[in-house]
């Protein structure tokens, strides 16, 4: 088991036994978060490939100014987002009222991880973006704006949008819970 | 307010959902990664290996060009001797006559006059001044001796009246002893002046006469007439014999390059060749998903192909287009190799086993056979080519013995074959043929450069050491495989021509 600083320095040389290792350590969390913005788990496989493929060729430039973590983690989603450049269909939602959304209890740590990304990889493609970048990644619009090259206005009706499905579906599932112990 | 913060809720539970949330990927993302990897890895050999057989074929050439050179001056360097000697024994036999006349002369005169005395001390005047200057320090130079006595001997001549000299033998020797018992004077007198203790041999050699640096004192005398060294000097005017630099003696202008002709000749050329494919993870990929509906992992198909042994013979031609130039063609035979390694096994129906690679997997699926794992063998690909070069030579020496061409072109190579071989006991060769079924096409284009070494071994007949280099210009894979070919080899030819004069 080698330290962070150990994997860099092995991977930045070409080792190929550290790359591995680096591969190992990351892939998991980083194929969670491949699935959130691929539409199926094969679309996710190539995107997660094809950031490895890209971390390996650039991690000679890795300077060290952000943790490992965090700058693979930049290349993934800038990996997926290119991924799904082609598909996202960004608009500005005007039927979308965000205040008039009814507020209820969530418990989503209740909800299977599988099931939570089926619900996310449901979404359309250019809410689902917005959705991972805005309530997960923690982007803010303007920032969202700036990456996905829209107004920050269709950013933020896409991400309501995305909430207003989640919402439902969300609900649908409660219900269907609530039926099943009733 | 309340919304805001339901709306923060909303986002956190979200993300709490998914924080340090692990999902393994399947195998075939790091074998994706790790094949690619592995290119990247093969890439960068291949790279320093083109980089060192750049400077090996570089240093051969740098070698062959220095050898030539230096057999070449060596050549001339001997041609140089040898003419010198010839000039030198010229001289020495003209001055030989020349001065017997005048000896035979100087004898008629006193037999006809009946002056012996006086023939006596003409003869005798020409040893007094050498005798004389013998004493003399380094101020006086030695051609002052030698032009004394050359005048001396030219007044004599003038005196004499028109006689023809009835025998050469006896005033000949006399002369000679005479003149050697000067020579050795002199030398011995300019070691004494300058305190050193030269003799006559280093002297000599000094003075470029290779001919005789390997003979010794008493030899170097007898063997080198004073008379002819006397000559030599008188040239010089002004000139010491230990000053006068060897190329003094380069009276011989340097050769000029033979123009170049006509010629044919045969040509052998082992090497090595690189198919240097690119795409082949893709067409591995491929090949495993078609045989097996992608359910078993890549690594049964390799993408990794390593060059191999070639070989190469034919016929060529040339005919000068200027001094220098030369338009040369040809018709060679060439057979070029590659290593890789299968698990897979192509079985038909009749049972016969052949190696199924990347590139032979078209066929095979069309002729419908079933496909079966084995355990990993390495695959010989031998593709065979019929090409014709043509090329431009720039002649950059063409000496008597020795000639360097440097040269460059294209040539149309027309794939003849390629056959598919293993090791393993039971799998039978694949041919594949050129044609509409081949995954190659029928001719592709390279950029060739060579550098050809002649030794011309009689007028006609010379043998040849040719290093080249060759890179396709365009695929050789044809467009609609997923997999390119661009090869390139390299050889060391040797060869046979004949020049036409």
């Amino acid at each position: 088991m080698h330290t962070e600083e150990e994997l860099i320095k092995g991977c930045q040389k070409g080792d190929r036994k550290l790359q591995k290792e680096l591969y190992e350590r990351f892939s998991e969390r980083m194929f969670v978060l491949c699935m959130r913005y691929a539409k199926s788990t094969q679309e996710a496989e190539d995107v997660l490939q094809e950031s490895f493929i890209k971390i390996f060729d650039k991690i000679k430039d890795f300077k060290g100014d952000s943790t490992i973590g965090y700058w693979i983690k930049r290349i993934v989603i800038n990996t997926a987002l290119n991924s799904q450049r082609g598909k996202l269909y960004l608009f500005p939602m005007v039927d979308v009222n965000d205040t008039d959304l009814r507020e209820q209890e969530m418990n989503l740590s209740s909800i299977h991880l599988q099931d939570l990304l089926d619900l996310i990889q449901s979404l359309p493609a250019g809410c689902q973006a917005v959705f991972n970048l805005y309530a997960i990644e923690g982007y803010k619009h303007h920032e969202i704006a700036a990456m996905l090259e829209i107004s920050e206005g269709t950013s933020k009706s896409q991400y309501a949008r995305a909430k207003q499905l989640l919402r439902g579906m969300l609900e649908k599932i409660e219900s269907v819970k609530h039926e099943k112990f009733s | 307010m309340k919304n805001s913060l339901e709306n923060n809720e909303f986002e956190e539970q979200w993300k709490k959902a998914f924080d340090s949330k692990e999902l393994a990927p399947s195998d075939r993302v790091w074998s994706g990664i790790d094949a690619h990897l592995a290119n990247q890895e093969a890439g960068g050999y291949k790279r320093t290996a083109v980089f060192y057989r750049w400077v090996a074929a570089a240093s051969i050439v740098l070698l062959l060009g220095w050898t030539g050179y230096y057999l070449t001056n060596r050549y001339e360097d001997s041609a140089l001797t040898d003419q010198h000697s010839a000039i030198t024994q010229q001289e020495i036999n003209s001055e030989i006559i020349d001065n017997s006349e005048i000896e035979l002369a100087n004898k008629a005169v006193a037999e006809n006059n009946g002056e012996d005395d006086l023939g006596n001390e003409r003869f005798n005047q020409n040893e007094e001044i050498l005798l004389a200057e013998q004493g003399k320090t380094s101020g006086t130079t030695q051609s002052e001796e030698i032009n004394a006595f050359t005048n001396t001997n030219d007044a004599q001549v003038a005196s004499i009246e028109s006689e023809e000299p009835s025998s050469f033998s006896k005033p000949l020797e006399n002369k000679e002893n005479t003149t050697d018992a000067r020579l050795a004077s002199i030398v011995e007198n300019k070691s004494e002046n300058q305190g050193t203790t030269v003799d006559g041999e280093s002297l000599i050699a000094s003075a470029g006469v290779s001919s005789i640096g390997d003979t010794d004192h008493g030899e170097a005398l007898a063997k080198t007439d004073p008379n002819g060294f006397d000559l030599k000097l008188s040239e010089q005017p002004g000139l010491e014999p230990e000053a006068i630099p060897v190329w003094d003696f380069e009276i011989i202008d340097k050769k000029k390059n033979d123009p170049e002709s006509l010629f044919a000749g045969l040509n052998f050329s082992p090497g090595m060749f690189d198919p240097n494919f690119s795409n082949s993870t893709a067409a591995a990929n491929n090949l495993s998903a078609l045989s097996f509906d992608g359910a078993v992992s890549n690594s049964v198909a390799e993408s990794d192909v390593n060059q191999g042994f070639s070989y190469g013979f034919g016929v060529n031609g040339g005919i000068p287009v200027g001094e220098k130039w030369v338009l040369q063609g040809g018709l060679e035979y060439s057979v070029g190799r590659s290593e890789t390694s299968t698990s897979l096994i192509v079985e038909s129906a009749s049972g016969d086993r052949s190696a199924l690679t990347f590139t032979n997997s078209v066929e095979a699926e069309a002729m419908d056979n079933s496909v079966r794992i084995s355990s990993p063998t390495d695959v010989t690909s031998s593709y065979q080519f019929i090409s014709v070069p043509i090329k431009a030579g720039y002649s950059i020496l063409n000496k008597k013995k020795f000639g360097l061409m440097v040269s460059g072109g294209v040539s149309s190579d027309f794939f003849l074959s390629n056959t598919i071989s293993s090791s393993q006991q039971g799998i039978a060769s694949y041919r594949q043929s050129s044609g509409s079924e081949s995954p190659f096409k029928s001719v592709y284009f390279s950029g060739l450069s060579s550098l050809t070494l002649t030794y011309k071994v009689t007028s006609n007949y010379m043998i040849l050491l040719e290093p080249s280099v060759k890179a396709a210009l365009n695929d050789f894979s044809k467009s609609s495989e997923l997999f390119n070919s661009r090869p390139n080899s390299f050889g060391l030819g040797v060869g046979i021509r004949y020049r036409f004069k």
